[in-house]
């Protein structure tokens, strides 16, 4: 028993704490949703609150029944399932729940999250006529900025830019959006304007959404709004930059509580670290964090062993380069994502040249290319093939003409 | 074994001190948020949502003014106070739990097997939540409130309703208890 001193326990109940504290709610979240839960029913009698609480427990659960339900409909067919509707859809829970669909759609699905997020103006409209409430106003935008985020991936950039300046304008003539909603809006024009390259836009954006983050205790927010930092950095060449911002994300979340975010950052530092040529943290990092990466989809996968086979290439092993390389590339092809494939067919290259290996690269090539070619992949990826191929046949491949492909590729990936 | 129902916490004071200013109020208690979250969690098996739909009653109440504080002891205490009745009204309302709903927090996760100080830190961190989850509810609570939230015995003892003496007894009980279980590895009964 001596071996557990009160010092000992104090230090596993700290260690608890600051676990428990990442996962906090934000203290003006549960009082805003007091707030409305009140609201909504039209009671002025507090005294009813907790009831209503409960009730609209209950009618949260029947609204993602409802969002579920429309799930399963076409598009067109969802716009009549809910103008059709007496009753059906008009609770200020099911548009929540429809908010919430379109962001959890977005990672795979944006085009059906952008439908989902258009709804929700047809919806309030059902709900209150022309009534423009302050949670009305408020949830429209953040709706607004939802479909627009959506519509920047389905590779909509204009349309998105049209609503993101529309949305700017009303936040500028009302400007009663929370903290929360202002972060979440910031943060998505920020990743619009890094996609356009429009880099000082990004980070400005990003630094006001980060401080709205911080205000509310958003840490979920503050870790999305690094990984982006990051990769603005990164574009920029500010290579320390990007890897402090991922830094702050890993030390910040905790993998099981967030592994998606938290694989983003690592996936951001062990690229960076080897850029900068910090081979053993990259390599102790990707140690720590294989669990993320294990037993995921295809995609995981791969771009664990791209991570891997790039580590190895820094330390010139280059047969495990190659092998790690190949699987990331044939798990590339595999889900049909031709860029990052061809991206793993230049590092392959450059293993196979440090060896000698000219005739290996020009069979890699080819076989590549006859994919590529059946499939109809984009220009760039073929010409980039093309070029290897040819350099590599006449025995001129070199390093510095791997990246510079490499360069243009990755400047044309958007 | 003494029911542990009679709270000696006022929610609604008989003679009332001049209740802080709503604004006031909310600033307090804003400060407190991140301990008071603590203190939900301990006080709802760790469960997340139960810990804020507890706290937001909370709030609720005190904001509305229906739990006033009389100051007779700290806000803090008095804060935790009204959490502790919330939760303790929220389980009598939804009818007995079976001992294993009370002692099995949802929100234990095994990492498993993994280097890197991060990790490890998940791995004390589950087998605590999993060793505290064994103790009775007194023995929790006092330990929370003395290792987490870092408070006295005596005021510990005070936001459970119990006397000083009564509450050394929970806490060396409760920590000789967790320091068997523990070395255990937090599984054995």
């Amino acid at each position: 028993m001596s071996r557990l001193s009160d010092e000992a326990l104090s230090r596993a109940f700290s260690a608890l704490r600051e676990t428990d504290r990442k996962r906090a709610p934000a203290f003006q979240d549960l009082l805003a949703r007091s707030d409305r839960n009140g609201n909504d029913a039209g009671s002025e009698q507090m005294a009813g609150h907790e009831s209503k609480l409960v009730e609209s427990r209950e009618e949260r659960c029947r609204a993602q029944q409802d969002v579920k339900h429309l799930l399963q409909l076409a598009p067109e067919a969802r716009v009549k399932r809910i103008e059709n509707a007496r009753t059906r859809f008009r609770s200020s829970s099911f548009v929540e729940a429809l908010l919430d669909e379109a962001r959890n759609q977005v990672r795979h699905n944006a085009k059906n999250s952008a439908d989902l997020a258009a709804l929700v103006p047809m919806v309030i409209h059902r709900m209150t006529g022309n009534v423009d409430t302050d949670w009305v106003f408020r949830i429209t935008c953040v709706a607004t900025a939802v479909q627009a985020n959506a519509l920047r991936i389905t590779g909509e950039l204009v349309m998105a830019d049209k609503l993101f300046e529309e949305l700017k304008k009303r936040i500028h003539r009302n400007p009663s959006l929370k903290s929360a909603e202002l972060a979440e809006t910031m943060n998505f024009e920020a990743a619009l304007r890094y996609e356009q390259q429009r880099y000082d836009d990004a980070e400005r954006l990003l630094a006001q959404a980060m401080l709205h983050h911080r205000l509310v205790g958003n840490t979920r927010g503050l870790a999305q709004s690094l990984i982006l930092q990051g990769q603005t950095h990164t574009d920029r060449g500010a290579l320390d930059r990007a890897s402090d911002c991922y830094a702050q994300v890993i030390a910040l979340l905790e993998p099981d509580d967030e592994p998606f975010l938290v694989q983003c950052a690592v996936t951001g530092q062990i690229n960076r670290l080897c850029e900068l040529q910090c081979f053993d943290r990259a390599e102790e990092l990707l140690h720590d964090h294989r669990h993320l990466y294990e037993g995921q989809d295809t995609y995981c996968t791969a771009v664990m062993r791209g991570l891997e086979g790039e580590i190895a290439l820094g330390r010139e092993r280059w047969p495990e380069a190659k092998t790690a390389y190949s699987e990331c590339r044939d798990g590339c092809l595999e889900i049909g994502r031709d860029h990052d494939a061809t991206i793993a067919c230049l590092q392959i290259a450059r293993a196979m040249l440090e060896q000698g290996e000219f005739g290996q690269v020009v069979e890699m090539a080819s076989d590549v290319l006859e994919i590529f070619r059946a499939r109809g992949t984009d220009h760039g990826a073929l010409s980039a093939l093309i070029l290897i191929k040819e350099a590599a046949a006449s025995r001129t491949l070199t390093a510095a003409i791997l990246d510079k492909v490499r360069r243009r590729l990755e400047s044309h990936s958007g | 074994m003494p029911s542990d129902d009679s709270s000696q916490f006022e929610i609604v004071s008989e003679a009332p001190a001049p209740p802080l200013p709503p604004g006031d109020m909310a600033h307090q208690l804003a400060d407190l948020h991140l301990d008071a979250w603590g203190w939900a969690l301990a006080v709802s098996g760790s469960d997340p949502s139960e810990a804020e739909e507890v706290l937001q009653i909370a709030y609720l109440r005190i904001l509305d003014g229906r739990a006033r504080f009389s100051g007779r002891s700290l806000f803090k205490s008095w804060v935790f106070g009204v959490i502790r009745n919330v939760a303790r009204e929220r389980r009598r309302s939804a009818g007995p739990a079976s001992p294993l709903d009370a002692t099995s927090p949802s929100s234990v996760v095994d990492p498993g097997p993994g280097p890197g100080d991060r990790l490890s830190r998940s791995l004390v961190s589950s087998r605590l939540r999993r060793s505290i989850a064994r103790l009775s509810e007194r023995q929790r609570q006092i330990l929370h409130l003395v290792f987490y939230q870092e408070m006295t015995i005596a005021e510990a003892a005070e936001i459970l309703g119990i006397s000083p003496g009564s509450g050394r007894t929970h806490y060396e009980r409760g920590k000789a208890r967790l320091r068997e279980l523990l070395e255990d590895g937090g599984d054995e009964a």
